[in-house]
C-alpha cells in the first residue's frame, strides 16, 4: 500500500476503533454504578 | 390496566440490536464504493465530520425521545408536541414500505446462498450477469411490464418473512439474544473474508484504490453531501427503529455512550468491510488483466455479479467463500429487516393496545403480500424506484421534522438536560447547535438539491410516469399518517 493510503487507514482506525474502545470502557465503568438502579426499574 | 412495557435483557442486548439495525447491506456494498468514488481516503474526512456533526447528535436525539417517552414514534412525538403524532406515523409507514422491498433484496440473498453451493451462476462474466438479470429476476425491460412472478424470488421472500417473524415473535428479551448471533456472525465472516482477501494476489492494488486520498475533492459540495447522506442512511435514522428500541430501556439508562458505541461500531464495520471488498476487487482485476476501476462497482452489481465472478476465480474453497459471502449478506440484512418491523408493531400496540401476538403475524403477512409485486419481472425496477423516493425524500423529511420539533418546539436544552441526567458522558451546548442548525441545514439542502434534480430530469432512465408514481406514494403515505394520527387510540 502506498504511504498516503496507510496514513488515512491509521487515521480512520484511530478515530473509529479508538473511539469505540473508549466508549466501551466508559460504559463498562458507568454500568457498574448504574446496574442496581436499572435493575430496580426493570422489575 | 396497561401491560408493563417490554424490556431488553441487558444493556449489551440493546447495543447489539441497535448496531444490528444500523449495519446492513449498505455497509458492505455501498460505503466502500462511495469512498473510492469520492476521493478515496480523503472521503473519510467529510464522512467522520458528518458522523460527529449529524449522525451521532441525531442518534442521541432519537434515543432520548424513545427512552424519555417510553413509547414508539407516534406516541412519543405526540407527548413531545400535541400536533406531532403524524410525524411518527410518517416514519412508521415509510419504514413499513421500505421493509417490503428490503425483504425482496433479502430474498435474492436467500436464493444466492442456495445457488452458491453449486455456483449455479455460471463461469464467465456474461453468464453471471445473465443469471442474475434473466434467470433470477427475469427482467422485463420496463417497469410498466410486470410479467409473471419469479418463483425462486417468491420462495426467497416467504423464507425472509418467516425468518423475520421467528426473530420477533418471542418478544424483545429473546430478540436481545438473537442479535448476538445476527451481529456476531457477520463480524466473524468479515474477519475471515478480510484475511482471505489480503492474502490474494493484487489485493494491495485494490486497497490503494480504496484508500489513496485525493484531497482536491474536499472542495466539492457533492462529496460533502454524499458523506452526510451516507451517514444519515447507514445509521437507520428517522425510521422509528431507534426510538422504539430505546423505549424498551428503563428511563434512567445511559444515552450518550450508547449512541457513540452504536454509531462507531456501525461505521467501523463499514470501513472494515471495504478491506474485504477492495482486496477481492484487486484480485479480480489482476486475474482479468484489467484495472481496478473497470471491476469496481457497488450495490446489486457488486453483490450479485462482480463478487460471484471473483469467487469463481478463487484458487481454493470457492464454494465455501461463496456461501460465506451470501451468509454474510443474509445475516447483515436480517437484523435490519426485523428492526424495520418492530416500530410498526410497537406503534400499533402502543396506540390501540392490541395484543402483540396478533399484530405481529398480521404485519408480517401484510408485508409479504405487499412484497409480491417486487417478485414480478419488473420487481427490480420498482425496488430501485420506491427506494429512491422513500429514502431520498421521505426519510430525509422525517429527519428534518424531528430536528425542528425537538430543537425548536420542545427545546433542545430541555432534552439535553434529560440526556445529561442519565448519561455518564455529558454533552454540551454543541449538541443544540448540531440539532437546531447543522443537521437541518444539511438535510434541507440535500432535500432541495434532490428535488430540483428530480424536477429537471425525473428519476433514473425510467419513463416519466414512474416519477409521478414515486411522488404519489410519498403523498399517499403522508395522508395516511395524518389519518392514523387522527384515529382515536385505545391505550391511555
Amino acid at each position: 500500500m502506498n504511504g498516503s493510503a496507510i496514513v488515512m487507514m491509521i487515521f480512520a482506525s484511530l478515530v473509529l476503533y479508538g473511539g469505540l474502545i473508549y466508549y466501551i470502557v466508559q460504559a463498562a465503568r458507568g454500568s457498574r454504578l448504574r446496574t442496581k438502579n436499572e435493575d430496580e426499574q426493570v422489575v | 390496566m396497561a401491560e408493563a412495557r417490554e424490556r431488553w435483557g441487558s444493556r449489551s442486548s440493546f447495543i447489539f440490536a441497535a448496531v444490528g439495525a444500523a449495519i446492513g447491506l449498505g455497509n458492505v456494498w455501498r460505503f466502500p464504493y462511495i469512498t473510492y468514488q469520492n476521493g478515496g481516503g480523503a472521503f473519510l474526512i467529510p464522512y467522520l465530520i458528518a458522523l460527529i456533526t449529524a449522525g451521532i447528535p441525531l442518534m442521541i436525539l432519537e434515543y432520548a425521545v424513545g427512552q424519555k417517552m417510553q413509547s414508539s414514534p407516534p406516541t412519543a412525538l405526540k407527548k413531545i408536541w400535541s400536533k406531532g403524532e403524524w410525524i411518527g406515523w410518517f416514519a412508521v409507514v415509510l419504514v413499513f414500505v421500505l421493509s417490503t422491498y428490503y425483504a425482496t433484496i433479502m430474498a435474492w440473498c436467500v436464493d444466492y446462498l442456495y445457488y452458491s453451493f453449486t455456483q449455479a451462476w455460471g463461469t464467465t462474466g456474461a453468464e453471471i450477469s445473465n443469471f442474475f438479470n434473466q434467470t433470477l429476476l427475469g427482467k422485463s425491460g420496463s417497469p410498466g411490464i410486470l410479467g409473471g412472478i419469479q418463483l425462486p424470488v417468491l420462495i426467497g421472500l416467504a423464507i425472509t418473512w418467516l425468518l423475520i417473524y421467528l426473530c420477533l415473535f418471542k418478544g424483545v428479551k429473546t430478540l436481545g439474544k438473537i442479535v448476538y448471533f445476527t451481529v456476531g456472525i457477520p463480524w466473524l465472516i468479515l474477519i475471515i473474508m478480510v484475511i482471505r482477501g489480503l492474502t490474494l494476489p493484487g489485493a494491495i492494488n485494490g486497497l490503494n484504490f480504496y484508500l489513496t486520498p485525493d484531497f482536491s475533492v474536499l472542495l466539492s459540495p457533492k462529496v460533502w453531501l454524499a458523506a452526510y447522506g451516507q451517514i444519515f442512511f447507514t445509521l437507520s435514522l428517522a425510521m422509528g427503529t431507534l426510538i422504539v428500541y430505546a423505549s424498551y430501556l428503563p428511563k434512567n439508562s445511559d444515552i450518550t455512550a450508547n449512541a457513540f458505541m452504536t454509531s462507531l461500531a456501525n461505521c467501523g464495520t463499514a470501513f472494515f468491510a471495504g478491506f474485504a471488498v477492495f482486496s477481492t476487487l484487486g484480485y479480480l482485476a489482476q486475474s482479468m488483466g484489467v484495472g481496478v476501476p473497470e471491476v469496481a462497482t457497488s450495490g446489486l452489481g457488486l453483490a450479485f455479479v462482480t463478487y460471484p465472478a471473483a469467487i469463481n476465480l478463487l484458487p481454493v474453497a470457492g464454494v465455501l467463500f461463496g456461501a460465506l459471502f451470501f451468509l454474510l449478506l443474509l445475516t447483515l440484512g436480517i437484523d435490519s429487516a426485523f428492526s424495520q418491523i418492530e416500530p410498526v408493531v410497537g406503534s400499533i400496540v402502543d396506540k390501540w393496545g392490541f395484543n402483540k401476538k396478533w399484530v405481529l403475524p398480521t404485519v408480517v403477512g401484510f408485508g409479504f403480500l405487499m412484497g409480491i409485486p417486487y417478485t414480478t419481472r419488473a420487481g427490480f425496477y420498482w425496488v430501485d424506484i420506491i427506494d429512491h423516493f422513500v429514502c431520498t425524500y421521505g426519510l430525509t423529511l422525517v429527519g428534518l421534522l424531528e430536528c425542528i420539533v425537538i430543537g425548536y418546539v420542545f427545546g433542545a436544552p430541555k432534552v439535553r438536560e434529560y440526556i445529561n441526567s442519565v448519561s455518564d458522558v455529558r454533552i454540551g451546548p454543541w449538541w443544540d447547535v448540531f440539532i437546531k442548525i447543522v443537521t437541518p441545514i444539511v438535510l434541507g439542502v440535500s432535500f432541495i438539491f434532490e428535488l430540483i434534480t428530480l424536477i429537471r430530469k425525473g428519476y433514473g432512465n425510467y419513463p416519466i410516469w414512474t416519477t409521478f408514481i414515486g411522488i404519489g406514494v410519498i403523498v399517499i403515505l403522508l395522508i395516511l399518517s395524518f389519518i392514523l394520527s387522527k384515529r382515536k387510540g385505545g391505550n391511555p
